[in-house]
């Protein structure tokens, strides 16, 4: 309990990213860990949803499914993991696209009416969580294809394990 | 919409020229006019040249791409992009924590270029 009391001050909010490797040293927290993409749906990505409601292109669906798509992975490498006795580096962690509605719509706007946004960011959060990917200090470029496109992503991995995704394109 | 600034002229003139681009070619020059994009302080501007047609606007490449360093030393990527009629269309820059941008760099050996090649290997 002493524990949970001190994750609490720390973060102030049940929703708030926990402490990288935390989960793995308190049942709880691995609990917490678990479920944070189906209760907290908008942690990975934008902490104020009502930003997005309403902002077309940006919809709280959106973040649903990439949180259903993250938790999923979670679920999926988590039980793998468990069953080879070892978790992807990288796998799990927090994917964001942008800190309000204006960047994620940012991030988005060239594929916009080209490609679904829902199978982009399907398509990106499954590359970023397939077995191996080791993402290189500094800006990585990668390519997924959706519905026969192509598209060119640029992520970047910060110290604490959060991966943002900045900038989507087309084929030229 | 307004005038780009010196700044943003110098360091978008900075990198075409690292790249062998000469700005005026693709209609960057100190009057071009801008729109500074929604992308929460990070930098970015949609150019509007006098006789650009607006509509069906779409990206086409980035001609340039590069990175630098802020002011508090986190990384930014930026590119240089064309639209589908070979016009100068958008300068992005991708402050890569998303937080505002502090500053663009003032000298050509402050940006890193990017070869466009090393899309595929990176």
């Amino acid at each position: 309990m002493g524990f949970r009391f001190n994750v609490g001050l720390k973060h102030g909010n049940s929703c708030d990213p926990l402490v990288p490797g935390a989960h793995r040293q308190d049942p709880f927290l691995s609990i917490v860990w678990f479920l944070t993409p189906f209760i907290c749906p908008a942690t990975a990505l934008d902490k104020d949803t009502k930003e997005n409601e309403g902002i077309q292109g940006v919809t709280l669906d959106d973040l649903a499914t990439i949180s259903m798509v993250y938790g999923m992975g979670r679920l999926t490498l988590g039980l793998a993991g468990r069953a080879i006795g070892r978790i992807t580096a990288g796998s799990g962690l927090p994917i964001r696209f942008g800190n309000d509605a204006n960047q994620i719509r940012h991030a988005f706007r060239h594929i916009n009416g080209v490609v679904d946004r829902t199978k982009a960011i399907s398509a990106i959060t499954n590359d970023l969580n397939t077995s191996g990917i080791v993402l290189n200090p500094g800006l990585n470029i990668r390519k997924v294809i959706v519905d026969g496109v192509e598209l060119t992503f640029h992520a970047f991995k910060l110290p604490d394990g959060t991966i943002n995704i900045g900038r989507i394109t087309l084929p030229r | 919409m307004r005038t780009i600034t010196i700044d943003e002229f110098e360091f978008a003139a900075r990198a075409l020229a690292s790249y062998g681009v000469d700005p005026h070619s693709i209609g960057l020059f100190k009057e071009s006019l801008v729109e500074p994009m929604a992308d929460g302080g990070m930098g970015s501007l949609r150019f509007y040249g006098s006789n650009v047609s607006q509509s069906n606007r779409r990206m086409s490449e980035a001609i340039v791409q590069g990175e630098f360093n802020d002011r508090d030393g986190m990384l930014v990527s930026f590119t240089i992009n064309l639209d589908n009629n070979g016009n100068l269309f958008e300068l992005d820059l991708w402050r890569v924590d998303f937080e505002p941008l502090q500053r663009l760099p003032s000298q050509s050996d402050e940006i890193r270029i990017i070869p466009t090649h090393l899309n595929d290997v990176r």
